[in-house]
């Protein structure tokens, strides 16, 4: 099979694929590959809470693209030690791998949680990394919830010109200011990741 | 340049040169994006998530040598050294190498893909690139 055979590619084959792709499944017995070559087995993958916001990667072997998407995918490439590289907008990792004949290097990519972190890319076993956008939310709206309680109760005092609790106060106006500057930073990382 | 270049990645330290060289640790990077034009007017844009962008070509005192979209360590001979990217954008910069020291090199590109309104062929790459 040559790699411009459309039909024996696999789903996630990059259109313009210089490799050839063959569907994977961790859980099957390798294919065969040809002489003098290995495979590089990629499962991408991206955690639920950035789904909204993450759109499937494409990875590389030698500065040349082989997938595009979700999932697993065997590369097949000649024996040696090989770039992979993750492009998504940006470059977004790059680690080398040494494929020997016959064998199968399982590489693995976990995109991040938010939409500026670059994804993690390695051996089996990696972690999203960056803040899923729940928590901080979450934390930002308590804290402001919180300050504004705090500020609700305090006025009286304030208005009676105790210096005390003004200066108490202060804390928690500069929690939802705080809170806020985070919440508008992260909306507007999201939405350049998206553009 | 007499040593092979070596592959950094995100993490690595910068291997200390051997003896009589310097080096030159150079970061290569790109952010990209599509427009999508009609009959030479602009109607919609949008994240390249599925073109993929080629590696720097990176040319040391004329001589190519390999690189990525990532870090590498390029081990010189000390004195002035030409260094250039010829693609995806041209930028060039003339480094001094000292025995024992360490230069780095910093290669931001901003690529710009214009495909036809239907998103499906490539009409043009805008390519423009900083070295610092």
């Amino acid at each position: 099979m040559t790699p411009t055979d459309d039909a024996a590619r696999a789903d996630l084959a990059h259109p313009q694929s210089a490799y050839r792709v063959l569907p994977y499944d961790p859980q099957a017995p390798p294919p065969d590959l040809p002489a003098g070559h290995g495979g590089i087995a990629v499962h991408a993958w991206c955690p639920p809470a950035a789904e909204r916001h993450t759109l499937a990667p494409m990875v590389g072997v030698d500065g040349e693209p082989a997938t595009y998407g979700w999932g697993h995918a065997l590369i097949v490439v000649p024996a040696g030690e090989r770039l992979v590289e993750v492009q998504y907008i940006e470059p977004q990792q790059s680690t080398m791998v040494t494929v020997e004949e016959g064998a199968i290097v399982l590489v693995e990519y976990a995109a991040s949680y938010d939409a500026v972190t670059p994804g993690s890319l390695g051996a089996p076993g990696q972690r999203p990394r960056g803040t899923p956008m729940p928590l901080p939310a979450a934390i930002a709206a308590a804290m402001g919830v919180a300050s504004l309680g705090c500020l609700a109760a305090q006025l009286p005092f304030i208005l009676l010109g105790d210096h005390l609790m003004l200066a108490l106060v202060l804390g928690p106006v500069v929690g939802v200011g705080a809170g806020a500057l985070f919440l508008v930073r992260w909306r507007r990382r999201a939405l350049r990741g998206r553009r | 340049m007499t040593e092979a270049p070596v592959f950094l990645g995100a993490a690595a330290d910068a291997p200390q040169p051997p003896a009589g060289f310097g080096a030159v640790v150079a970061t290569f990077h790109f952010t990209s994006h599509v427009e999508l034009y009609r009959s030479g007017m602009l109607v919609n844009d949008r994240p390249n998530y599925d073109i993929w962008v080629p590696p720097p070509l990176l040319y040391v005192d004329g001589q190519q040598v390999r690189a990525s979209w990532s870090r590498w360590w390029y081990p010189l001979r000390p004195g002035a050294h030409d260094v250039e990217v010829r693609q995806p954008a041209t930028a060039r910069r003339r480094v001094e190498v000292a025995a024992g020291g360490l230069v780095r090199l910093e290669y931001r590109a901003s690529i710009m893909i214009r495909k036809d309104h239907t998103d499906t062929q490539v009409l043009q790459w805008h390519n423009t690139a900083k070295l610092r």
